[in-house]
């Protein structure tokens, strides 16, 4: 039997404290949470969201005290605004200083909610839409709350004056 | 008992020392990622444009005198159901401005909560005399 002496102490230590090193390196980068999407992928989400709320709130920001928005116009009207409101909503979304073009891929589709007075309910209801109903991309939601005094028979309301949700989807097609 | 070699104590030093580092870069790694993931969440996740949207919209109507129950209804249903939040609006009084001033106030409590973030605000809105 090979007796056990207390020779080179310094250097068992020494590697003992290498090997925990050497562990505990190996669990931190294989305990990594690695995302395959990289940490600004929602960036483009947010932009499109700034740029419809920005253009729903230009909107719905009348001219003068004594006039409503247009926003209010098209929707006091029901969806036979759907035109004038595609034509605005377009115009603003994709505004340019006039020296370059843009390409044209936003697509969006705006839908209407309103409470149904007598079940307490959400109804909702397509305003339109722009482009294909084919979503490449995730979506982002924007919304304003509106105010409408006019039944139009075009829309399914049953109390009046209400407050509508008029939301829009935006998706880059 | 053999005295200890104690030869070559700088190099086994800068060894310990290197080792150390790679350890340190490894933790910050570790950590790199999941900082970028959750600050992008958390500025996604902030309901700013819905406060004021709900914000501008009471004040609106409270200005133009069109508050009434169902409105108030309607406003507490859309928001629960298109924004997942509750909110609420209060009247606390008319303020009658000082003689000689140009507007009355009426003052109001705007509350939205929608389970991570509350705003709450007193406000007065100015109504011309």
């Amino acid at each position: 039997m090979v007796m056990a002496d207390d020779r080179a102490q310094l250097y068992t230590i020494e590697g003992l404290t290498a090997g925990l090193i050497m562990i505990a390196t190996a669990y931190f980068v294989l305990n990594t949470g690695f995302m395959y999407a990289p940490g600004d992928a929602h960036i483009a989400d947010m932009q499109l969201e700034q740029i419809g709320t920005d253009a729903l709130l230009m909107m719905d920001t009348p001219v003068n005290d004594s006039v409503g928005s247009e926003l209010e116009g098209y929707v006091n009207d029901g969806t036979g605004q759907w035109d004038s409101f595609n034509t605005t909503l377009n115009n603003y979304l994709r505004m340019n200083t006039g020296a370059t073009s843009m390409v044209n891929n936003i697509r969006y589709n705006a839908s209407i909610y309103y409470r149904k007075s007598s079940t307490d309910e959400v109804g909702a209801f397509e305003f339109g839409h722009f482009g294909d109903l084919v979503a490449h991309e995730p979506a982002v939601s924007v919304s304003r709350l509106v105010y409408c005094d006019n039944n139009p028979p075009s829309a399914p309301y049953d109390h009046s004056p209400q407050e509508l949700i008029f939301e829009v989807i935006l998706w880059r097609g | 008992m053999e005295r200890l070699n104690d030869e070559g104590q700088w190099i086994v030093l800068m060894g310990f020392l290197v080792s150390v580092g790679i350890f340190f870069l490894a933790f910050v790694l570790s950590q790199s990622t999941l900082v970028g993931q959750t600050t992008s969440d958390a500025v996604l996740e902030f309901p700013k444009n819905e406060i004021r949207d709900y914000r501008a919209e009471v004040i609106d109507l409270v200005k133009e005198d069109k508050i009434t129950d169902a409105i108030i209804k309607d406003l507490k249903s859309l928001e629960l159901h298109r924004n997942n939040a509750v909110v609420n609006f209060t009247y606390l009084g008319e303020i009658t401005g000082s003689p000689g001033s140009l507007y009355d106030y009426t003052k109001i409590n705007i509350s939205f909560n929608n389970g991570l973030t509350r705003y709450k605000e007193l406000c007065y809105v100015p109504k011309k005399k």
